[in-house]
């Protein structure tokens, strides 16, 4: 499967631990850092308005990192736009280290004082492209042959499950849950560079 | 559709190969509503300096100083305003796999789409073409998107339904070998009726207010013509052209003055290639004539009154049974959104219910949530508006407390629609590359403290009107407002300060009647304690049924522009820089996103003072104009322009006369014809505003001349401001 368009979504421990707005200056200041490697750092937009929109966008070339406050959870997309590289089964492993990296960042940054933590054991995976990757079951079998073979390397041997929203006019969402609490810092250990 | 997509395709590929002029394909795609987006052509401050993003397209680019990989935004044409649930169901899905998932209703009824990728265009398109949407002549030197009042067809005060006319002329001039040649862009907008606003006739190039009249004894369908009307930086009121055109003659008269304009437009000065600068030059009757000479020559096109066979049948079955609304207890805060979104159509037992939208904004979530509503209560009868909402029409009464309860869920149930809580806003500063201060943020911020007080107000406050555009191009249609702004900047002390004109008084309802008139430019961070200023200051003295522009119109604008004369003072940086930042930008505030600088000291004094001076010579100018002292506000708008100009010149040559003659000269010599003066978006345009006054001499003494003279001065000192910061190199720094 050639899907490229693919977002990872990880979610903080508590939604209200930090207000949305305070994420906007964090955004801005890693422009001129570049906090973000392998990405060109465009922008940051302000959707706070809209309810359970987008939230707070940093805009990249190659991707939107956002926090959304989207079905109350207080949560951080990683949402890939261009083409990266290596095979259909390696690009969520290296999505999925990108969006623990920025995890850490916002976990790390001195303006949140150590307020926000995100949970290890749970990310979605969204296929950001219908025609390629509809909300379907072989779409769903595609992808998940490919989570089963990362998540032992993520999570080692706790159990996990795989579900999807089956509302077919939503993007195919998997919900990859595992048994046992773990945080971003030894998530990103686990993985190979 | 798919062979202009497939065009579009090829002319892409070939620009990316090279193989294609960049101006050229810069105009194609401009053409199919892909436009140009904020930092697409150079630097972005980011509060420690202006860099560039390195692009990974080199030196590729998409138009001339547009890089090829920067995001861009992307214009889908409603015509009308009229869409279907499929229709939404795919705009939802693009904004979500193309965009950041955010679909934005514009003043014109289009929706953007921001952040898009040149290269995900045509698979765009062609998602959206599958369900009839065409993003083809949404912007470009074309006829734009064609416009009609939201309730067509449902309004107790139409004179007939407008809308199966504003979609045949939309079809029909879509792709018009005749409407291909233009200098500049046409917008056309239809009404149902003369006295509201929906229809916003006579701010458009082309506007058209349905009208009949009895033939021999038969009721015969025609409509009021009106032509050369535009807001942009100076706004014109359009010109009666018929009094009563008939059905027959709408498709092909707007042909023939397509061609004339085509013909006749001007091309190479883009800043006076309007149509309303064709009108004006030859002056409404002989435009007519040539019109109508034009109108003898054309080869017949069955397509110019075929559609007229279909009106007999044309009409809309409504999904549900129309019912009234019962007594009963409803559900929380039901009754103030009843209050304010819902309208009672002209057939009994039904409404039109407005989905407010905060800056015109819905999730694709909603979006999708928001079809299958409409799909449940109304079928395909959905619009969006020139306010930025959408609305549900042939809405059974009964069914609207449910309604409100699903709206709700999605987030989508605020009351306040039509209201002054419900504010017009252009991209601005967000997105657009001319944007000045941030006319979103000012919004937000505006829109938060009008909601929490908005049902103490006075009901004659609360239907006031808010605009705000980002810069002077009123995108965001402050000329029409009750209460407008413009984005512009002032020089503190070596830092910018973004602040916002003030533009009282502009009507929106009999098709946007007239225009406002600037009162003075305030920093931003006082302008939500102007909105009180100004409201309290209404409700407090307007006589018994006194609207606002009456009441405008009779304290005056300098007995307004005292109410808010202490609100233009600005603290030192040290003291509060809160003021040196724009709303919801932590970024302290720069015009380095336009042009680049570096700070020096003291020494711009003596070229603010000046320039105040020229500015308050300026409100004296409009004061004598309300006075309809027309020859001296003539005066006075020339003498303010040239006291600018002064101020400037005296930054190269210190001991320039105050002799105008002398003043202009300089100007000329030293600031225009070095083009010194440009800057990237304007050019030269408002540096011509004070040759052309002091070549031509005084203009006409009528309101309409010298109004125009004091737009255009006002503009000419705002880019005196910018060109004076950008000559003394201004960049902000922490001290």
């Amino acid at each position: 499967m050639e899907l490229q368009l693919i977002s990872i979504k990880f979610f903080a421990e508590d939604s209200t631990s930090v207000g949305i707005r305070e994420f906007i200056p964090i955004f801005h200041s890693w422009i001129p850092k570049k906090t973000i490697t392998d990405h060109l750092l465009i922008d940051v937009v302000d959707y706070s308005h809209v309810y359970q929109g987008p939230g707070i966008v940093l805009v990249t070339h190659e991707a939107n990192y956002s926090i959304d406050p989207v079905d109350n959870r207080l949560g951080l997309p990683y949402q890939r736009k261009r083409p990266i590289r290596g095979s259909f089964e390696q690009r969520p492993q290296s999505l999925i280290r990108v969006t623990l990296q920025a995890c850490r960042n916002l976990e790390d940054d001195p303006k949140l004082k150590g307020k926000l933590k995100f949970k290890g054991n749970e990310f979605l995976l969204i296929s950001n492209d219908r025609l390629l990757a509809p909300n379907k079951d072989e779409s769903f079998e595609a992808i998940s042959r490919a989570l089963v073979d990362i998540i032992p390397e993520l999570y080692g041997g706790d159990k996990f499950t795989l579900t999807r929203d089956a509302d077919r006019k939503e993007r195919l969402t998997i919900c990859v849950k595992t048994s046992n609490h773990s945080e971003v810092n030894s998530l990103l250990n686990a993985q190979p560079e | 559709m798919a062979r202009e997509i497939d065009v579009f395709e090829t002319q892409l590929e070939l620009r990316r190969l090279d193989k294609l002029d960049e101006r050229i394909f810069a105009e194609a795609r401009l053409r199919r509503g892909v436009y140009g987006q904020r930092y697409d052509n150079g630097p972005r401050h980011d509060h420690t300096r202006t860099q560039a993003p390195n692009y990974h397209s080199g030196d590729l680019v998409k138009g001339p100083e547009t890089v090829w990989d920067a995001p861009g935004m992307q214009r889908i044409k409603i015509p009308f305003g009229g869409l279907t649930p499929d229709q939404m169901d795919v705009l939802a899905n693009v904004a979500e796999e193309y965009s950041e998932g955010i679909l934005h209703v514009t003043t014109r009824q289009n929706f953007q789409l921001h952040f898009v990728h040149i290269e995900d265009t045509p698979p765009l398109m062609r998602r959206l073409a599958s369900v009839g949407i065409t993003t083809q002549e949404a912007c470009g030197n074309v006829v734009r998107n064609v416009t009609a009042c939201p309730i067509a067809g449902v309004c107790h005060k139409e004179t007939f339904d407008v809308t199966p006319y504003a979609k045949a002329l939309s079809k029909f001039l879509l792709g018009h070998p005749d409407c291909q040649d233009f200098g500049r862009k046409f917008k056309i907008a239809f009404s149902g009726c003369k006295q509201n606003g929906c229809g916003l006739v006579t701010m458009h190039d082309l506007g058209a207010i349905a009208v009949k009249r009895l033939e021999n004894g038969k009721e015969k369908r025609g409509f009021e013509l009106y032509v050369g009307g535009g807001l942009g930086p100076v706004p014109h009121q359009a010109k009666l052209f018929d009094p009563f055109l008939s059905e027959e003659e709408l498709l092909p008269i707007a042909q023939a003055i397509g061609r004339v304009f085509a013909r006749l437009g001007e091309k190479k000065n883009r800043a006076r290639a309007r149509i309303k600068f064709l009108v004006a030059r030859f002056g409404i009757e002989e435009f007519r004539k040539i019109v109508l000479e034009e109108r003898k020559i054309l080869p017949h096109d069955s397509k110019w009154t075929s559609y007229l066979n279909e009106l007999p049948a044309y009409g809309v079955t409504p999904l549900k049974k129309g019912e009234s609304l019962n007594d009963g207890a409803y559900p929380e805060g039901f009754d103030e959104w009843f209050k304010t979104n819902v309208f009672h159509q002209k057939q009994r037992g039904y409404s039109v219910a407005t989905v407010a939208l905060p800056l015109g904004d819905l999730s694709s979530h909603q979006m999708r949530k928001l079809a299958e509503i409409v799909r449940k209560y109304v079928g395909d009868n959905v619009r969006t508006t020139v306010e930025q909402n959408i609305v549900l029409r042939w809405m059974s009464e009964g069914g609207l407390p449910e309604l409100y309860l699903d709206l709700k869920a999605i987030g989508l149930g605020d009351p306040g629609a039509g209201t002054i809580v419900d504010i017009t806003a252009c991209p601005g500063t967000d997105t657009c590359k001319m944007g000045i201060a941030s006319s979103r943020g000012l919004a937000k911020v505006l829109r938060k403290r009008l909601a929490a007080k908005n049902y103490q107000r006075d009901e004659a406050v609360q239907n006031l009107r808010i605009k705000i555009s980002g810069c002077f191009n009123s995108c965001g249609q402050h000329h029409i407002a009750d209460i407008g702004f413009f984005g512009n900047s002032r020089t503190i002390s070596g830092y910018k300060v973004p602040h916002f004109q003030i533009v009282l008084g502009g009507q929106w309802v009999n098709n946007a009647g007239s225009f406002g008139l600037a009162i003075g430019s305030v920093p931003c961070k006082k302008i939500p304690e102007v909105v009180d200023r100004i409201t309290d200051y209404y409700v407090k003295n307007r006589k018994k049924g006194e609207n606002f522009q009456v009441f405008i119109l009779r304290i005056g604008k300098k007995e307004l522009r005292a109410q808010i004369e202490d609100l233009m003072r600005i603290p030192p940086y040290e003291e509060d820089p809160s003021f040196y930042t724009d709303w919801e930008n932590p970024r302290e505030f720069t015009l380095g996103d336009l042009g680049t600088g570096k700070r020096t000291g003291e020494a711009v004094s003596l070229a603010q003072f000046n320039l105040a001076d020229a500015e308050r010579e300026l409100f004296e100018a409009q004061l004598h104009l309300d006075e309809e002292n027309y020859q001296k506000a003539d005066r006075m708008a020339y003498s303010s322009m040239v006291k600018a100009a002064r101020a400037l010149v005296k930054q190269q040559s210190y001991d320039v006369p105050e002799k105008p003659n002398i003043i202009v000269s300089e100007f000329k010599t030293r600031f225009y014809d070095t083009e010194l003066f440009f800057d990237r978006s304007a050019r030269g345009k408002f540096g011509k505003y004070l040759l052309r006054r002091h070549q031509e001499g005084p203009v006409d003494s009528t309101y309409e001349s010298v109004h125009q003279l004091i737009e255009e001065a006002q503009l000419f000192i705002d880019a005196v401001h910018t060109c004076y910061a950008r000559m003394q190199g201004l960049e902000i720094a922490s001290p």
